[in-house]
């Protein structure tokens, strides 16, 4: 909990600073990259060094396609539920949005381009939440509902930007199905929100 | 994406090859801790740039959050209830 506090206040004090100082967009972009590959290069360490990677590998079967599988199915169940209780978008509209599942960028990019602009602020915004939330409540999710419940619910970004969070929460045996998820994931949003925007 | 997963891997191969010194695992540990905040702190800088976001959050924020919600407990609630079906 302790952990999910700091994370949050860490994004708030980002949102102030970048209110306040909006004139280094170029540095920020950079930067933001720069330190997602330095933490993906650390992570990597990480699981190359750590006891259990030999183990893992030996283990991994057919059964990681479950997860993705729960991840798709799940937030489709969601959508179909808040379609009954929202008047202001369609179910494929909910569908599209929910089809980012956290990979903001080129979701709400595809949906400006095919639908309105305004569902495509909202993909852009529902899917960074996704990011966010996922990553601010990993460790609650790990300590109610197991180390598979905050993979499903970072969705593609289990792969980038949740996966450091989700492995040191998760533990590291959790790795494979988090980056696995995440990469099918990612691969599936542009066929899924295109295919939903065009029924 | 590529480079992302690129880096990813040689990182692993470095931390495989030299997976005898627990010493480079405490350090890239604790550097990936730092990064973890380095990254949300980034992720809030850039919504906080964004003029179309910071403008239209009032009126989008709610509706967005609300999809978000239904998104992660749809998905969530789904692998609680598989996974209670495979307990039994």
């Amino acid at each position: 909990m302790k952990g999910s506090i700091l994370l949050f206040l860490m994004f708030i004090l980002g949102i102030a600073c970048g209110n306040i100082l909006p004139s280094i967009q170029y540095v920020n972009f950079d930067i933001s990259s720069i330190i997602l590959l330095l933490l993906m290069f650390s992570v990597g360490i990480n699981l190359g060094s750590s006891k259990e990677f030999i183990d893992i590998i030996r283990k991994a079967d057919l059964q990681i396609l479950l997860v993705p599988a729960l991840t798709i199915t799940g937030t489709y169940s969601g959508m179909i539920v808040y379609s009954f209780l929202t008047n202001d978008f369609s179910l494929k509209e909910l569908l599209a949005v929910g089809s980012g599942f956290g990979y903001y960028s080129l979701s709400s990019m595809i949906i400006s381009k095919i639908s309105s602009e305004t569902l495509a602020v909202v993909a852009l915004l529902s899917n960074i939440f996704r990011e966010i939330i996922s990553i601010i409540l990993t460790p609650l999710l790990v300590k109610y509902f197991g180390g598979i419940s905050p993979i499903v619910s970072a969705g593609a970004t289990s792969m980038d930007t949740a996966l450091p969070v989700i492995v040191k929460f998760s533990g590291s045996e959790y790795v494979f199905h988090a980056v696995f998820n995440g990469i099918l994931l990612t691969l599936l949003v542009p066929f899924l929100v295109v295919f939903f925007l065009n029924i | 994406m590529v480079l992302i997963i690129v880096i990813f891997l040689s990182g692993i191969l470095l931390g495989f090859v030299f997976r005898k010194s627990t010493h480079l695992n405490k350090l890239s540990g604790k550097i990936s801790n730092i990064l973890v905040f380095l990254l949300l702190f980034s992720l809030g800088f850039s919504v906080g740039e964004n003029e179309m976001i910071m403008s239209n959050i009032a009126h989008l924020g709610i509706q967005s959050l609300l999809i978000t919600v239904f998104s992660i407990v749809g998905s969530v609630g789904l692998l609680i209830v598989y996974l209670k079906i495979l307990r039994k």
